[in-house]
């Protein structure tokens, strides 16, 4: 049977075809080709070259040939295989931790056994700082009551407390009952006073300390407190002029030999970074509001206490540590350090300058007495917390052991799958 | 409205046509800033972003430095627009290069050489071999002196194959030197996106004799940017111009998809703005009654005495600022982030590569890998989706005696051959319909080859298995076809050819035989178009008999069928026909009515079988994805007892007694009606057993359906898991995918070809096959792939780790700033209600962008609940990603509920330790903002389920980043933290506190998780543990399914020549054979060309089967 068809590829086969080896032959003008074995012959003849007799096997021939071509076209074509990392195909070597019930057991109770520990640590410590509390506020002014100044309302207090011309000391008794060794840190602890307010917080120039011209928004956030009489106020805002300024003068009944006095090192009770930093050793208080109290006569409540002109912020312990405003409303603020052991039986005898008004807003003032430990002053709460955390995490991990031994589940049964249970083959299920 | 074009006549044209300049910028210059902000403040987050930005100018109220928003805000801003302006650019670059192409134009009868952006509308363009076609242009000339021209069109659809444009009639024949003078007008509608259609009439001025209207279609058109190829020149008259042509009319920003989780991130993320709202009314109300209270006694706060009429909104407002963090601005950045390296997963997967066709999947859409995971319907088309789309013939009925029935092959049937070397006329009329009716263009390649395009690849089949039997299409050029017979050659004229469309399902030339000069009508189509229009008395039974036979074996069938014309009828009847095809209006029915009086009373041939292999996998897949609980459709434009067929060999549908297969068919609405109740009656019966209830439909039921039956469809639509729509056309297809998303659920739409582009934008995700269809349907597509089975990994695999990553990473990022917002609330309430932030503005900033970012980015990319192995065995697990499981209001409550709890743990410990001497602000803020981040790293450690290096070294580096960073600030003696983290860190209390908090706040958190998954696990946990204990247990499991599934796969095979009749069940048969009879064939009986009884259909069924046994 003779085809009369077109051929495929006629220079591309002879060279291309792998399989098979092909012979060419050139005879009078015609081309054959010849596979081994089956005879599959082609020939092209006389001018019309695209045109070719097949003798046999033409279809089967034409298929082959359009395969290979194709073959061929894709292996030119550049391959679009993605490559291989093992980021890529997410196959990066992992492990999956499990809660077993053993581990879990073993973790929580493991876990509230290291808590207890820590709690009993820290709650001997705390417990082993010795703490005198005294608040003095009511008692201090209560004492300058009077039949026609009764000092029952606040009203009445404030009145007090803004007549310059009269005295606020008073006289308060501490009673020492146990060894107090130095360092004994003296604060006094305001109640009620947000120092955390946003009025207040931000009421202050950071760059003035530093002893740099104030922003003008810094200055806009000093307001009310930012300049008088249109000169600026060094230290300015609202922190800086609330200034506490109580004081406080304590003695002993005999037992020291100074005279009774004992001893409050005012210094270096500011953060050294704020000593050496933060408030300047050029700046000196200027135009201080509180320096000059007759101007603020006609102001409904005075401020607080008043800085030393000639002695540069950098000195201003009291300050410094004031301006470290308090996160809460009820804080200590360190007012000085007794450098020597108070012996047990000792009774301290503090005179304290009630200048500070804290009657107005209903706030409170304590003198505290404190010796430090490693957590800092008397604080119960960590080593209460981790107790409970600890006895809570125990408790657990006992409750898991008894639901486990008396309801011990099969881990990874298949049975348990929701789409596993529905068929009715595998219904039963193994408790 | 209509357009005339004058054709190389520019006085005459109205000049209000555009010029041919294409623009597809968005933006420039000028425009750019403003109209790039616009389109980013457009999006609420954005809007909300800038409102708290802008508040935070106004220093009464802001608790912090502007910055700390202004930063972020700008970064995001600028990062976004940069990459608008990239790709805007890149835009202008491509138009300016294909405006200022030149191209040659004739101008006043000389051609000229012009930039291409100076076209204008009746310009006369001159085109070379391989130039891009500037505009769009009805062809008027062309080198080959037939008046044809080959063009590539794959810039438009993406098929590579060559197509043939003819010159009009009335311009064949002229030379180039009459083309550059001649006149005329085409009359052409308004510029519109159909590339398939151009309805318009040319009419040609004198000194034309011929000055009549003359039909133009869009074979007589082309279209911008397609190559002219394999033709010297080419000249038309340019009709459409820059973005009027049919390209930029049907160019269009896509509607960006919004997926399942985004709309419930956009919920929670509602909700969280209006709890914000109720907080803030809450506190601003406290914090101004807090005000009026203690105004005049905290005198050291020295409050003005004259309050300002804003005094009363200042607190809400900032409190406002200070919770604007619960909605934090990192959130869209790292979703987007995230899922862009998600979508990059599937781009690299070696498992998704299709070695066979070179094809990588490719994921187009970056946005939307999570709603893989949440898939509940998959509508798939047939051909070259499910199957191979390698079409090979394989069996013909010829005059009632079978080819092929015996070897399997009807190529190397003796029988065959020798009717053809005996020349059996009826065989041979066969075989020349099968090498004549087509739009196969035989190509001679560079190398001498013969090479066949086809657009569609049975037709090709057709061709080429009648070029192996020896009758070989050799040359097409232009009406004139010649093939090769057994070494003679024949000739043959196409005088007409009544094109295929989906509603006349038939195709047909009219040709002149070039030897005995008579006329032949040539017609191939779908058997019930051809039965009805055969002529009475032919063996329809028979024709129909072997098609029953073909298509229960999956194959699909073609009616040949042939008449001789006389030679007055074809004259009359041609001027119908051209009158038809230049007619302005309605085009296609009065073609199709023309068509409809030619094609009558014709000799049916036979029919004949093309197979279409099923693609590797398939059958596994779709178990596999039932087995999810994803319910699938199929629409496909085969017939239905094709589609039956292939829906069982693919564990579509299964036999009895497991499967049951409904019909659902109505010649009119009230039967369509009955039909549709009658299958829901029995789909509420059968409701209690697990039975698998499929039901199938053709399109003309169908649009009944959707017309009139909407709502029962639509029920029965929810009711049935399984579908087969048959005879569908692309638009139904999108329809049925709109019906189903109209229902809530979340859609999938898989096709490979043209007809499911629709379909594919109108789904939730498009997936294209780039298969033999081109790639259309690929291009259009969300994501694309070389096969069906790579679904099952697309779905299972990147679907469903997309999901749970994107839940946890969203929900999580929304926890850790409410984490720090209600420390920030519980601490106003210690703060005087007057909204003092404790944290420092940079702390605030760096929380969201640093120190909570990377531990969980890198664990949201990495964390792996379940291995790859185990969700492929367990394809149910995906039950979690689908019902929304894992982000939804209830687990977001969990985190809820968690950040608050975390919140008081932080704060409270802080508080309290650090009580007294110990409260300095700047120190408690650095430990409380400390304690966030501790409980940030172990809660990223215990939500990890799989744990690589990598999040290690995340989350424990961010750590260190964390002490870094701060000591570096601590060093720094302006950033007011001077110190304190020397201080802090120095003091044992700061340890001991973490470590509290660490323990208080992971430690319950702990002890539920290990309860619920010991004692009421999820399935998820159920996996994890199998996979842990027991590897071996898990694969034997596997062995057990696949063995299983193979099981169900031979059986199906086994049962395939009786599964028919066993899909209708005794009880039900009386109702369904109603049903059944109901079908096309009885709204065909209506008309008069039916030659046999509708009932006899249901025996011609037992008779198939039984010829197959």
């Amino acid at each position: 049977m003779v085809k009369r068809q077109t051929l495929i590829g006629l220079g591309f086969c002879v060279g291309r075809c792998a399989e098979c080896v092909w012979f060419l032959h050139l005879e009078m003008g015609s081309i054959r080709f010849m596979e081994l074995g089956r005879i599959v012959f082609f020939s092209v003849s006389g001018s019309d070259m695209t045109t070719v007799h097949a003798l046999k096997g033409g279809g089967e021939f034409l298929r082959r040939l359009q395969k290979e071509e194709e073959v061929q076209q894709s292996l030119r074509r550049e391959s679009r295989r993605p490559k291989y990392s093992r980021f890529s195909q997410q196959e990066l070597g992992s492990c999956k931790p499990m809660l077993t019930p053993r581990c879990t057991v073993a973790m929580f109770v493991s876990l509230g056994v290291m808590c207890i520990a820590i709690g009993v640590y820290a709650l001997l410590a705390s417990w082993s700082v010795v703490e005198l509390v005294n608040r003095y506020d009511i008692f201090c002014i209560m004492k300058y009551a009077t039949h026609a100044n009764p000092m029952i309302t606040v009203d009445e207090k404030i009145a007090f407390m803004q007549d310059a011309t009269k005295r606020k000391n008073c006289t308060i008794t501490m009673d020492v009952t146990k060894l107090m060794k130095q360092p004994i840190y003296v604060y006094y602890q305001l109640g009620n006073y947000f120092q955390n307010h946003r009025r207040y917080v931000k009421s202050k120039s950071e760059r003035q300390l530093r002893g740099l011209a104030a922003s003008s928004s810094e200055l806009n956030d000093c307001k009310p407190e930012d300049q008088v009489n249109g000169e600026v106020i060094v230290p300015c805002g609202l922190i800086a002029w609330t200034l506490f300024n109580d004081t406080y003068d304590l003695s002993t009944n005999g037992f020291s030999s100074d005279n009774g006095t004992v001893f409050v090192n005012k210094t270096a009770i500011a953060w050294k970074s704020d000593r050496e930093e933060r408030f300047n050793n050029t700046v000196f208080p200027t135009n201080f509001p509180n320096n000059n109290r007759t101007t603020l006569a006609n102001a409904s409540q005075i401020g607080g206490g008043w800085l030393n002109e000639s002695l540069p912020l950098s000195k201003n312990e009291n300050l410094m540590v004031w301006m470290r405003t308090a996160a809460l409303p009820t804080f200590r603020k360190l007012y000085g350090r007794i450098e020597t052991d108070l012996q047990p039986g000792t009774k301290l005898t503090i005179n304290i300058e009630n200048y500070y008004n804290a009657y107005g807003f209903g706030g409170s003032k304590k003198l505290v007495l404190s010796t430090a430990s490693w957590i800092g002053g008397r604080n119960d709460f960590l080593g209460l917390s981790y107790i409970v955390v600890g006895c809570a995490s125990i408790l657990m991990g006992l409750v898991f052991l008894y639901v486990h031994w008396k309801n011990p589940r099969p881990l990874g049964d298949r049975s348990y799958l929701s789409w596993v249970r529905k068929s009715p083959a595998t219904s039963t299920v193994t408790s | 409205m209509k357009r005339f074009v004058y054709i190389n006549d520019r006085d005459r044209t109205p000049g209000h046509h555009c010029c041919n300049k294409v623009s597809n910028t968005k933006y420039n210059i000028f425009n750019f800033i403003p109209k790039n902000l616009w389109e980013q403040f457009s999006r609420f987050m954005n809007k909300y972003f800038l409102l708290i930005a802008i508040l935070q100018l106004w220093p009464l109220i802001t608790p912090v430095s502007p910055a700390s928003t202004w930063g972020p805000l700008i970064v995001i801003f600028a990062v976004s627009a940069t990459k608008e302006a990239w790709d805007d650019y890149g835009r202008y670059c491509s138009d300016k290069e294909f405006n200022e192409k030149i191209v040659w134009v004739v101008k006043k009868g000389v051609k000229t050489q012009i930039q291409a952006q100076e076209i204008e509308v009746g310009d006369l363009v001159w085109l070379y071999e391989n130039d891009e076609i500037p505009c769009d242009v009805v062809l008027l000339g062309t080198s080959e002196s037939v008046g044809l021209c080959y063009i590539e069109t794959s810039a438009m659809d993406g098929e590579t194959d060559l197509k043939t444009r003819v010159t009009p009639k009335p311009c064949v024949g002229l030379t180039s030197a009459e083309l550059l003078t001649h006149k005329g007008v085409i009359e052409c509608p308004e510029p519109d996106r159909d590339i398939l259609r151009f309805d318009a009439r040319l009419r040609l001025f004198p000194p034309f004799i011929d000055n009549d209207f003359h039909p133009l279609s869009i074979k007589n058109t082309l279209l911008q940017s397609c190559y002219l190829r394999n033709t010297e020149w080419a000249c038309g008259v340019a009709v459409y111009t820059g973005n009027e042509t049919k390209l930029g009319m049907s160019k269009g920003v896509a509607e960006p998809k919004l997926t399942a989780a985004d709309a419930m991130l956009d919920k929670l993320t509602t909700a969280i703005f209006i709890f914000q709202v109720v907080v803030v009314l809450i506190l601003g109300v406290a914090g101004n009654i807090w005000n009026n209270y203690e105004k005049n006694k905290v005198w050291y706060l020295r409050f003005p005495k004259q309050s300002e009429w804003y005094d009363f909104f200042v607190i809400p407002l900032r409190f406002e600022l200070l919770c604007s963090i619960m909605i934090p601005i990192s959130v869209k950045v790292s979703l987007d982030l995230a899922k862009s390296v998600y979508s990059k997963y599937i781009d690299w997967d070696l498992h998704m590569y299709d070695q066979q066709t070179n094809t990588p999947a490719v994921a187009a859409n970056t946005a939307i890998s999570e709603d893989l995971g949440q898939i509940e319907y998959i509508l798939t088309d047939k051909t070259g989706t499910l199957t191979e789309n390698v079409m090979l013939f394989k069996r013909c009925c010829i005059h009632g005696v079978y080819y092929g029935n015996e070897s399997g092959d009807a190529l190397t049937d003796q029988g065959l051959k020798d009717a053809l070397l005996e020349k059996v006329p009826e065989v041979v009329k066969f075989m020349l319909i099968m090498t004549v009716n087509n739009t196969v263009v035989p190509h001679l390649s560079g190398n001498g080859s013969l090479k066949y395009q086809a657009q569609s690849q049975d037709e090709e089949a057709l061709v080429q298995a009648a070029a192996q039997l020896h009758m070989v299409l050799s040359s097409k050029k232009g009406t004139f076809v010649e093939l090769n017979f057994l070494g003679d050659i024949l000739e043959f004229e196409m005088l007409n050819v009544l094109d295929f469309t989906s509603d006349r399902k038939r195709m047909s030339v009219v040709v002149r035989d070039h030897s005995t000069g008579r006329l032949h009508l040539l017609t191939k189509g779908a058997d019930e178009t051809i039965f009805r229009i055969v002529r009475a008395g032919e063996p329809v039974q028979q024709v129909a008999d072997a098609i029953d036979q073909y298509s229960q074996l999956g194959l699909r069938t073609l009616c040949f069928a042939w008449r001789d014309l006389d030679e007055q009828e074809y004259t009359s009847w041609a001027i119908t026909f051209n009158e038809a095809s230049a007619s302005m209006t309605e085009r296609e029915s009065k073609i199709a009515d023309a068509c409809q009086l030619l094609e009558r009373d014709l000799e049916l041939l036979g029919a004949s079988a093309v197979e279409d292999k099923l693609q590797d996998a398939v059958p596994d897949t779709i178990a596999s994805l039932r087995k999810a609980g994803i319910n699938f459709w199929l629409l496909t434009g085969d017939k239905q007892t094709t589609a039956i067929q292939i829906a069982l060999a693919c564990n579509f549908i299964r036999a009895e007694p497991e499967g049951q297969l409904l019909s659902i068919q109505g010649s009119t609405s009230n039967d369509v009606a009955a039909s549709i109740e009658r299958v829901l009656e029995i789909l509420r019966i059968r409701s209690s057993e697990s039975k698998d209830v499929a039901f199938v439909i053709d399109g003309f039921t169908l649009e009944l359906a959707l017309k009139y039956e909407r709502e029962a469809f639509t029920e029965l639509a929810l009711l049935i898991k399984t579908a087969l729509c048959c005879r569908v056309t692309p638009s139904q297809k999108a329809e049925l995918v709109g019906l189903v998303k109209s229902c809530d659920y979340r859609t999938l739409a898989i096709g490979d070809g043209g007809n499911d582009v629709k379909m594919i934008q109108e789904a939730h995700v498009g997936v294209g096959i780039s298969g033999r269809e081109g790639l259309q349907a690929a291009r259009a597509a969300d994501y694309s792939f070389g096969k069906f089975k790579f679904l099952k990994r697309l779905i299972l695999v990147h679907g469903r780790y997309s999901y749970n990553r994107t839940a946890f990473l969203a929900q999580y990022s929304i926890y850790k700033s409410l984490v720090i917002c209600f420390v920030q609330i519980l601490f106003s309430f210690l703060s005087g209600v007057s909204g003092t932030s404790l944290f420092n503005s940079l702390s605030l900033m760096a929380y969201n962008v640093v120190y909570t970012s990377i531990p969980v980015m890198v664990t949201s990319l990495l964390d792996k609940d379940l291995l790859e192995k185990t969700v492929m065995e367990h394809p149910e697990i995906l039950y979690f990603a689908q019902a929304g499981r894992l982000i939804n209001p209830s687990t977001f409550a969990c985190w809820f509920i968690r950040s608050i709890f975390h919140a008081i743990v932080v704060f409270v410990v802080t508080v309290r330790v650090y009580a007294y001497d110990k409260c300095e602000m700047v120190e408690m803020s650095m430990v409380a903002l400390s304690g966030c981040i501790w409980l940030q790293a172990f809660l990223v450690l215990i939500e990890t389920n799989s744990f690589t290096v990598c999040q290690y070294l995340a989350v424990w580096g961010n750590v260190v980043i964390f002490y870094v960073l701060n000591f570096i600030l601590s060093l720094s003696k302006h950033a007011g933290m001077h110190t304190i983290m020397f201080r802090v860190c120095g003091d044992p209390a700061y340890w001991f506190s973490l470590l509290l908090i660490v323990v208080a706040g992971i430690g319950p958190l702990a002890a539920i998780k290990y309860y619920r998954s010991t004692y009421s696990p999820n399935a998820i946990n159920m996996l994890q543990l199998l996979e842990r204990q027991d590897p071996i247990a898990v694969s034997l499991e596997a062995s057990e399914s696949s063995s299983s599934s193979a099981r169900a796969v031979s059986r199906t095979n086994s049962s395939h020549g009786s599964v028919y009749e066993p899909l209708l069940p005794e009880s039900l048969k009386s109702g369904i054979a109603v049903a059944s009879s109901d079908n096309f064939l009885s709204e065909v009986s209506s008309s008069d060309f039916l030659p046999f009884s509708p009932n006899s259909r249901t025996p011609l069924l037992n008779h198939a089967m039984n010829n197959n046994k």
